[in-house]
């Protein structure tokens, strides 16, 4: 295992007026690693991917990515860093084809992205479209336009697409919100084994805590804008403090 | 492309091609006709993206008073000349499209408006430069370096016109199977996903802006060479909306806006005929019901009768 963490936050702090929304956070995710974030609404769990992704700027701390800082980057310029987003509503091209969303994100990834005559379609795009869709049972749905498939579906399109950047690192916004609960540890066992297959670190903020359970490798305790504990999931989960602030 | 498009496609430019052989005093029209839709199709690009400019006159207007500017020098070389003004037109869109593209919505379509009026205003001051209201002569009477005559220059004219948009269409075609082409939809759809994928929409939409530029330079230069005479007026908000009712009227794609400045142009030649100062009545009618009956303009007209078709059959 690399010893640079993928993912390191030094003291972040962050308020919104007079809401303290991340006060003095510090962790690292190691290369690998998937953390799970848990804590009530409002406890700042998002607004910390939000930060990792250079949406929200925080206003002390700092934020590196294999040793870099990125405090002051855009968000794209994280992304070309390594690092990709799913989001708690998925952020699709609901008049496009599914598969051209695995092709547009391969594209995105790799070079001759601005030339004018080099195709959307190559065998690349689409032997990666291919894995990607099949792995995510989403092959038969291909051909359709994300507007007209379900809802679960376009959650693991949208997770699919960030993937398909190659990402050293993914943050995942409640990756099964929205997803009925027969259908939550499929999709957490697919993104799981991908994640692992590709040595993709993640962190994904969840409020079901089986799935906590069973896929996160470390748990990250949220409340109010801290991290109220963080370590292994039999400990976190365990813990009678734990189950009395947040469970 | 379907078999059945490339076929219509080829029969069309077949029709185009021998259209000034049969009826050759209509040829200077026709050309017009094809100056004005290769701006229509710069515009409508942009309106994939989901962007309508009321400013694209500039782009125009620029690849004319480029002509007129070189014309003394290369009068002879219209096939140049016409080159020279396409690449004018892409690089003034360059340079304003560096501010524009950070705009969206109505403050795009405002802006564009607002600098292509600060054009037209400055061209009408500098006298000595624009010839002011009164524009300038373009003296083109050639096209690959010897003096033609009046008509067969003209007919020249046409065919070098046919043959870019052509090439243009081709390029289009090809270009929108590009990323940065699928990627100008997406900006419509969801522009924080494409940020979230590494890409600046902005530079997706200057892309498209500069490649619209360089049809509505086309266009502009095409059109001063036919005329043989350049004014401000070409920068005017009125040339815009032109464009954008030859947009609206034809539907998205290469081969739409031509359709529509076909009908644009025709109404206005053959309704001011018979309705003297009134054809915009004509015109305004036949807006209302592309609107309320073919939204995707005459080009969506095939797709609408197939749907159509197929939910009375499944009916």
């Amino acid at each position: 295992m690399n010893a640079t963490p993928v993912l390191e936050a030094e003291h972040l702090f962050l308020r919104f007026g007079g809401i303290r929304a991340v006060h003095d956070v510090s962790l690292a995710v190691a290369e690998g690693e998937i953390l799970a974030i848990i804590g009530q609404n409002g406890a700042g769990k998002s607004t910390f991917l939000n930060m990792c992704t250079g949406y929200f700027r925080p206003q002390g701390g700092d934020i590196r990515l294999a040793g870099r800082s990125i405090i002051g980057l855009k968000p794209r310029e994280i992304t070309r860093l390594g690092v990709a987003r799913a989001f708690q509503h998925p952020q699709l091209f609901p008049h496009r084809r599914v598969d051209d969303h695995i092709r547009f994100a391969h594209a995105a990834a790799r070079g001759g992205f601005w030339s004018p005559f080099r195709p959307l379609e190559s065998p690349q795009s689409a032997e990666e479209a291919a894995e990607l869709l099949r792995f995510f049972d989403l092959g038969a749905l291909a051909a359709l336009p994300a507007r007209s498939i379900p809802e679960g579906a376009r959650k693991l399109l949208d997770v699919a697409m960030a993937l398909a950047l190659r990402p050293k690192l993914i943050l995942l916004d409640e990756p099964t919100s929205g997803v009925s609960s027969s259908e939550k540890l499929d999709l957490m066992t697919r993104l799981v084994t991908v994640l692992r297959a590709r040595r993709v670190s993640a962190v994904f903020v969840e409020h079901d805590m089986d799935v906590v359970a069973r896929f996160a490798d470390r748990v990250a305790v949220w409340v109010d804008g801290e991290v109220f504990r963080l370590s292994t999931p039999e400990e976190v989960l365990a813990d009678p403090e734990v189950k009395a602030r947040v469970l | 492309m379907r078999a059945n498009n490339a076929v219509a496609l080829a029969s069309l430019l077949a029709v185009c091609a021998v259209l000034p052989l049969l009826l050759p005093s209509n040829t200077f029209q026709f050309t017009i006709v094809l100056a004005a839709g290769a701006a229509g199709v710069g515009v409508s690009l942009l309106l994939e993206a989901g962007l309508i400019s009321f400013g694209h006159a500039l782009f125009y207007g620029v690849g004319s008073y480029a002509v007129a500017a070189l014309a003394p020098s290369f009068g002879h070389f219209g096939i140049l000349l016409v080159a020279l003004g396409a690449a004018a037109g892409a690089l003034a869109a360059g340079i304003v499209g560096l501010f524009m593209v950070r705009y969206r919505g109505v403050f795009f379509a405002m802006l564009n408006l607002a600098i292509s009026m600060v054009a037209y205003s400055l061209l009408l001051k500098s006298y000595s430069f624009s010839g002011g209201s009164d524009g300038l002569p373009v003296p083109v009477d050639g096209m690959f370096g010897y003096a033609l005559g009046a008509r067969q220059f003209g007919l020249l004219l046409f065919y070098v016109c046919l043959g870019g948009s052509v090439l243009f269409g081709a390029f289009l075609h090809r270009y929108r199977r590009t990323p940065a082409g699928w990627g100008l939809g997406a900006v419509e759809d969801c522009e924080i996903r494409i940020e979230y994928l590494g890409i600046s929409a902005n530079r997706v939409l200057l892309q498209a802006y500069v490649i619209s530029g360089l049809l509505a330079g086309f266009g502009g230069a095409v059109a001063a060479s036919a005329v043989g005479h350049v004014a401000p007026d070409s920068f005017f908000w009125t040339t815009s909306t032109t464009f954008v009712v030859i947009a609206v009227l034809g539907g998205r794609g290469v081969v739409g806006p031509y359709l529509g400045a076909v009908v644009y142009e025709f109404l206005n030649i053959g309704a001011a005929r018979y309705l003297s100062n009134s054809w915009e009545i004509v015109l305004g009618v036949v807006i209302l019901l592309i609107v309320r009956f073919a939204r995707s303009g005459f080009a969506g007209l095939p797709e609408s009768w197939r749907s159509a078709s197929l939910r009375r059959r499944r009916a």
